[in-house]
């Protein structure tokens, strides 16, 4: 059979070197496959994005999930953990451990980096949102496990945990894990200027966390980035009640819609 | 840049890959696929995310007896199809011709089209000049570098066929950058004048 000619060859090699997603889409992209696989109702682990932030190596050091999956598998039996993204504008994760008898607020910053141009959230507003996640030891993995396991609907046999009555702490952590994760994906979209990945990024918490621990932090923080991006009207709305001068996290929100 | 024909088939059955592997590693392939197979720039990102969405659910179910790409493709080429035939029926509801579509086809998204580059934009305006059984063994072909063989087991078509069917898409391909040639020469003066 004839080969293609010389000329028309020529067409398809110049055109090799250019084809391609563009830089900055990549991730926008995986977002909105996410945010549409989580509305869809898949099932994505949170080992899955755990390794995935990992994976990427950016800018930050490592997520707030893959802090909290490396703090658990130092074996601790009870955390505590919360998203406070500080007035700042640095994202921390915070784990503290619970001491038997009452806890201890003892709060180590497991993340705190300055991102520049970041929308400032005040941090009373996530400690806020501190809540009791008992962990058993082997629920969290920063390794990726085949998404047959991932999909695989939880083992009837009741973890050590689970027996000692405390089933649906390791879901709530897991969660919670996640919620914080996006977060600061968010967060750190945002300071490197990326807008419309931190919407992305927000949307998709929105719609797998409509009710999330996190939920109060999202929405802020939504209305800062939709203002920042010059869409004040909608960050008004979204910020809704938030947007309370009498109260630092209103102040804030004020600040970034330029609001008297 | 990997294609298909550099992922061959491994005989052995590899553990799964995750899905942020495979988005990682077949991002652009698919992208890039989609965009050649046919599918619109304005919507290519729309069919971009069914093909990771299918991924996600069918990959707990692939087998790994074929390359990735392999498995990839055959979803994408069910995707663009679909998306292909789409756009013709919203063409044909407006009463758009084939041509007008296709000089309007930058027009939707003018951004991209500014950056999308001349060679590329070249590529894909002769692919769209080929009807959709050309153009997809031709991609298949030429540009995914898989032989007339596996092409014809991918499609599910008879290897004659497939020959065949190579063999005038070249000659489309080709006859389209003579033309595209020739009304160059023509607009930049290069050409003999009449």
């Amino acid at each position: 059979m004839k080969p293609l000619g010389r000329d028309a060859r020529s067409v398809i090699e110049a055109a090799r070197k250019h084809e391609g997603i563009r830089d900055g889409d990549r991730d926008r992209l995986r977002a909105r496959v996410m945010a549409r696989a989580a509305a869809a109702g898949s099932v994505i682990a949170a080992t899955t994005v755990a390794s995935d932030v990992a994976a990427k190596g950016s800018a930050v050091a490592m997520s707030g999930a893959a802090q909290i999956a490396g703090v658990t598998k130092l074996g601790l039996p009870k955390l505590w953990v919360a998203l406070a993204i500080t007035a700042g504008g640095a994202a921390s994760v915070y784990a503290v451990r619970e001491v038997p008898s009452e806890p201890v607020a003892v709060l180590t910053p497991s993340i705190d980096r300055d991102v520049h141009d970041i929308a400032p959230v005040i941090a009373d507003r996530a400690r806020a949102a501190v809540v009791e996640a008992p962990l058993p030891s082997d629920v969290v993995s920063t390794t990726t496990a085949p998404p047959a396991e991932q999909a695989a609907p939880p083992k009837t046999e009741p973890s050590s945990v689970a027996r000692a009555g405390d089933s649906g702490g390791a879901a709530s952590a897991d969660a919670l894990g996640d919620e914080a994760k996006l977060l600061s994906r968010a967060q750190v979209a945002f300071g490197q200027g990326n807008g419309e990945a931190a919407l992305d990024l927000l949307y998709q918490h929105g719609a797998q966390y409509p009710k999330g621990k996190l939920a109060t932090e999202r929405r802020a923080l939504l209305a800062i980035v939709l203002c920042k991006s010059g869409r004040g009207d909608e960050g008004i709305r979204t910020a809704g009640s938030l947007l309370d001068r009498s109260t630092p996290l209103g102040t804030r929100i004020a600040d970034a819609c330029e609001r008297k | 840049m990997h294609s298909v024909a550099t992922m061959k088939a491994d005989p052995v059955p590899r553990a799964l890959p995750t899905f942020e592997a495979v988005y990682d590693a077949h991002a652009d392939f698919v992208y890039r696929g989609l965009r050649r197979l046919g599918v619109a720039d304005a919507v290519v990102e729309d069919a971009f995310q069914e093909v990771f969405l299918v991924v996600l659910r069918k990959l707990p179910t692939f087998e790994g007896r074929s390359a990735v790409t392999t498995w990839l493709y055959g979803i994408m080429l069910h995707v663009a199809r679909s998306h292909r035939r789409s756009t013709r029926r919203r063409m044909e509801d407006l009463g758009v011709d084939a041509e007008s579509a296709a000089e309007a086809r930058d027009s939707v998204t003018p951004e991209r089209g500014a950056e999308q580059h001349e060679a590329v934009r070249l590529l894909y305006d002769l692919l769209a000049t080929l009807d959709d059984d050309k153009r997809e063994v031709f991609v298949l072909s030429e540009l995914e570098e898989l032989s007339a063989p596996e092409i014809a087991a991918m499609l599910g078509q008879n290897l004659n066929t497939i020959y065949a069917r190579i063999r005038a898409a070249r000659q489309s391909f080709e006859q389209a950058v003579s033309r595209h040639r020739a009304k160059d020469e023509f607009r930049t003066g290069n050409g003999r004048t009449p």
